[in-house]
C-alpha cells in the first residue's frame, strides 16, 4: 500500500531537514513547477513533491473519474501521501487550486499539518451574488473549449522533445517529456473540478494557520478573492506580492521564497 | 528593408516579458488586432487574450514555455480592439535581450482550420463518448456480476451468523439470567457477610450480571432496527451526563461543548454511545472531575469503504470527544474497541467501547480512539449527516 502510493503519486523526497514541506502543484502542471522554489528550502526542510493522479508522471491507471470529479478526491491524494510517509508537522505549500485541496485535507486530518501556504488561492472562481470570484460560468465553459482545442496541439506536450533546450541545458530530457503533459480527458475533468468548486463554506473549519500569497493582476485569483479569504480564514496572514499573474513561483521565485521564509520565521 | 519584411510578414509577431508587458511586435500583429502601434506599447499581454485564453495562458502556456523554453502549435483566441475573437495557432520561444528574459511568439490566424477542427472535435467527442459508455458498460456489467456473487456469499454468511447470534441472545437473556438471579438471592441470604469468600462470591456475581446486561445491550443493538430522526447532540450529551450523575450519585463530570450540529441518527443509540464514552472519561479521570470537551466538524467522506475504486463523497459530522484523563498507550487504539477488552484494572468490563463501535457501525459511521498517556483520550466518531439515502 505504502509503496504503491509513492509510485502512484510519483512522490519525491529529498532535503536535509526533518520538518516536511509538502508541495502540491496546481491545475495544468506537475511537481516540476516547484523547481525554482525547493532549492531555497532543501537545507532546512524535508522536501516532499508529488503529482496528483492523472498529472505528470503519476500512475494514470489509478485515475478514477468518480474520485477526481471533486476536490475531495485530490485531497485524498494529499492525505494518502502524508499517511504513506507518516508526515507530521507538515508545512503544506499549494499552488492555485491546491490551496483549497490542502485546506480540505487539513480540515479532515489537522494532525498532519502545521501550516498551509496558499499561492494564488481561490475558494470559488465563479461570481455569486455579492461574491466576486472573477468568472462567469460561461467563461469556464469557454476555457474547457480552449483546452479541448489544444488536445490536437497537445501531441507536442506529450512527445519527448529534446531539441530547443540547447540554451537551457539544465532542463533535461526528463522534464521535457512530462511537463504539463496531461491526458486530455483527465485535464478537462480536473478543470471542471477546479473551476466549478466552491469551498467558501469550508473556510471557517480550518484550524491550521495559513499564509495567503496574493499576486498582483491575477485574473484567476483576483485581489478581491484574496481579501475574502483573509476575512474568512482565521489565523491567516495575507501578503500582496509584486509578482503579476498566477504563477509567482515561476515568474518571481525570489519574492515567493522571501515571503515563505519570512512567514516561517 | 529587412525590417519592412518583418513588419508586414504574413504572420503576427509579438513578445513579452515575464511580468506580461508587451515588448516587440510587428505591423501585421497590430493590423490583425485593429490597434495602433502606440496603443499596444507597454500594454499587458493578457489584455489581448480572451478570458479563456488568459486562464489557459496562466495554467498551461506560461508554465510550459517558462520550464521547457518553447511551445508549438498552441491554439489560442486573441481579442481584437473591437472585442472579436481571433483564433490563432502560435509557436513560442524563450529569448534573452539585455539580460532580461522574454517570450517570443509568432502566430498565424486559423479561421478555417477552426471550422474543420470544430467538426473534428465534435466527431471525436461523440466517438469518445460512445466508446467510453461502451467500455464503462462492459466493465460495470462484469463488476456487477462479481459484486452480486460476493454479496450473495456474504449474505449467506451473515444469515448464518445472525441465527447463531439469536441463539446466543436466548442463552444470555434466559438461560444465564435466571441462575444468576438465584445465585444473587441466595448469596444475599447467607448472613455471614464477614466471610471474605462470601463477599467475593457476591461481588463476582454482581460483576457477571453487569456483563450479561452489557451483552444483552450488544445483542439488542444488533437486532433492533435503528430509528433515525433529527437528533440534538447537545441534548443527548446532557442526558447521558445526567444519567451518569444519577447513577454515580455524584457530579464527577465537567462537560464543555458549543452548539453541535443536528444530524439524522438514532437518538437512543447515540445517547448510549455518549453515555459509555463519558462513563469512561469518569472512570479514567486524572483529577477530581473528568473534563470532557465535545466538538464537531462537518466534512465530506467517501461512503465506499469496502468496495474498491468507488467514490461518492457525502456529508459527515466528525465528533471529537476529548478528556484530560490518564489516557492509554496508543498502540492499543484498535484493540480497545473489541468486546471485553480492558487496559486498566478498574471496575470496567470492556463493553462500553465495543457498544459504541456497534452504534457507529449501525449508523454507517466510524469510531476511532487516540490518546497520550497522562494527557488526553480522544474518541472520534464519524457519522453521516443523513441516513435517508440508505
Amino acid at each position: 500500500m505504502q509503496k504503491n502510493i509513492l509510485v502512484r503519486n510519483n512522490v519525491k523526497v529529498f532535503g536535509n531537514g526533518t520538518q516536511p514541506m509538502l508541495f502540491a502543484h496546481g491545475f495544468g502542471c506537475d511537481q516540476n513547477m516547484w523547481r525554482y522554489i525547493t532549492p531555497a528550502f532543501e537545507e532546512d526542510y524535508r522536501i516532499v513533491l508529488f503529482d496528483y493522479v492523472g498529472a505528470g508522471k503519476s500512475d494514470r491507471t489509478s485515475y478514477n473519474a468518480e474520485r477526481y470529479s471533486s476536490l475531495h478526491g485530490y485531497a485524498q491524494d494529499v492525505l494518502d501521501v502524508c499517511e504513506a510517509l507518516e508526515l507530521q508537522d507538515t508545512i503544506f505549500v499549494g499552488h492555485s487550486v491546491s490551496s483549497m485541496v490542502g485546506l480540505l485535507a487539513a480540515v479532515e486530518k489537522p494532525e498532519y499539518f502545521s501550516n498551509l501556504i496558499m499561492v494564488g488561492p481561490s475558494p470559488c472562481y465563479i461570481n455569486d451574488a455579492d461574491y466576486i470570484g472573477g468568472f462567469e460560468r460561461k467563461d469556464i465553459e469557454e476555457l474547457l473549449e480552449t483546452m479541448e482545442r489544444n488536445y490536437i496541439g497537445w501531441a507536442n506536450f506529450l512527445a519527448p522533445n529534446i531539441m530547443g533546450n540547447a540554451d537551457r541545458p539544465e532542463l533535461g530530457q526528463e522534464l521535457t517529456e512530462s511537463f504539463c503533459s496531461t491526458d486530455p480527458v483527465i485535464a478537462s475533468q480536473f478543470a471542471k473540478a477546479t473551476f466549478f468548486s466552491d469551498n467558501r463554506k469550508d473556510l471557517f473549519k480550518l484550524k491550521v494557520p495559513s499564509l495567503i500569497l496574493q499576486c498582483s493582476e491575477d485574473i484567476i485569483a483576483p485581489v478581491e478573492v484574496g481579501n475574502y479569504l483573509q476575512e474568512n480564514l482565521s489565523n491567516s496572514t495575507f501578503k500582496l506580492m509584486k509578482a503579476k499573474g498566477h504563477c509567482p513561483h515561476m515568474s518571481e521565485p525570489e519574492e515567493t521564497i522571501m515571503y515563505i521564509k519570512e512567514y516561517l520565521g | 528593408m529587412l525590417n519592412e519584411f518583418f513588419e508586414n510578414a504574413p504572420c503576427g509577431y509579438f513578445s513579452f516579458f515575464d511580468d506580461g508587458k508587451i515588448f516587440v511586435f510587428n505591423e501585421t500583429f497590430c493590423k490583425l488586432l485593429g490597434y495602433d502601434k502606440e496603443a499596444l506599447k507597454d500594454r499587458n499581454v493578457e489584455s489581448i487574450f480572451t478570458l479563456s485564453t488568459r486562464i489557459f495562458y496562466q495554467t498551461h502556456f506560461f508554465p510550459l514555455v517558462k520550464m521547457q523554453g518553447h511551445a508549438e502549435e498552441i491554439f489560442l483566441s486573441l481579442l481584437t480592439n473591437k472585442g472579436q475573437h481571433l483564433p490563432v495557432l502560435l509557436n513560442a520561444k524563450r529569448e534573452e535581450h539585455g539580460g532580461k528574459l522574454f517570450t517570443s511568439c509568432a502566430f498565424i490566424t486559423v479561421p478555417n482550420r477552426k471550422k474543420f477542427e470544430d467538426e473534428l472535435v465534435a466527431a471525436k467527442n461523440v466517438a469518445e463518448k460512445a466508446l467510453q459508455e461502451n467500455s464503462e458498460l462492459l466493465k460495470a456489467k462484469a463488476d456487477l456480476q462479481q459484486h452480486t456473487e460476493r454479496l450473495d456469499a456474504q449474505i449467506q454468511l451473515v444469515n448464518k451468523q445472525n441465527s447463531e447470534l439469536k441463539q446466543l441472545n436466548h442463552v444470555v437473556t434466559h438461560s444465564l439470567k435466571e441462575p444468576l438471579r438465584k445465585i444473587l438471592i441466595y448469596s444475599e441470604r447467607i448472613n455471614d457477610k464477614a466471610q471474605p469468600n462470601i463477599l467475593k462470591l457476591a461481588r463476582a456475581t454482581k460483576q457477571m450480571r453487569v456483563v450479561v446486561t452489557g451483552l444483552q445491550q450488544y445483542v439488542w443493538l444488533d437486532n433492533t432496527p435503528s430509528h433515525f430522526t433529527h437528533i440534538d447532540l447537545n441534548d443527548l450529551a446532557e442526558k447521558a451526563a445526567a444519567q451518569l450523575r444519577q447513577e454515580l450519585n455524584a457530579d464527577l463530570l465537567n462537560l464543555h461543548m458549543v452548539k453541535l450540529p443536528s444530524l439524522e441518527a438514532d437518538a437512543e443509540q447515540i445517547q448510549l454511545l455518549l453515555y459509555h464514552i463519558l462513563s469512561n472519561a469518569i472512570k479514567f479521570k486524572k483529577d477530581e472531575k473528568a473534563e470532557v470537551t465535545i466538538t464537531a466538524t462537518a466534512l465530506k467522506q467517501n461512503i465506499f469503504r469496502s468496495v474498491e475504486h468507488k467514490y461518492k463523497y457525502e456529508d459527515f459530522i466528525k465528533l471529537e470527544i476529548t478528556d484530560k484523563g490518564i489516557g492509554f498507550d496508543p498502540a492499543f487504539k484498535e484493540y480497545i474497541f473489541d468486546l471485553f477488552r480492558k487496559l486498566h484494572d478498574t471496575e470496567g468490563h470492556g463493553l462500553g467501547l465495543a457498544l459504541s463501535k456497534k452504534v457507529a457501525t449501525n449508523h454507517f459511521g466510524l469510531i476511532e480512539a487516540d490518546s497520550r498517556i497522562n494527557e488526553y483520550t480522544r474518541i472520534t466518531v464519524l457519522l453521516p449527516l443523513f441516513q435517508t439515502t440508505r
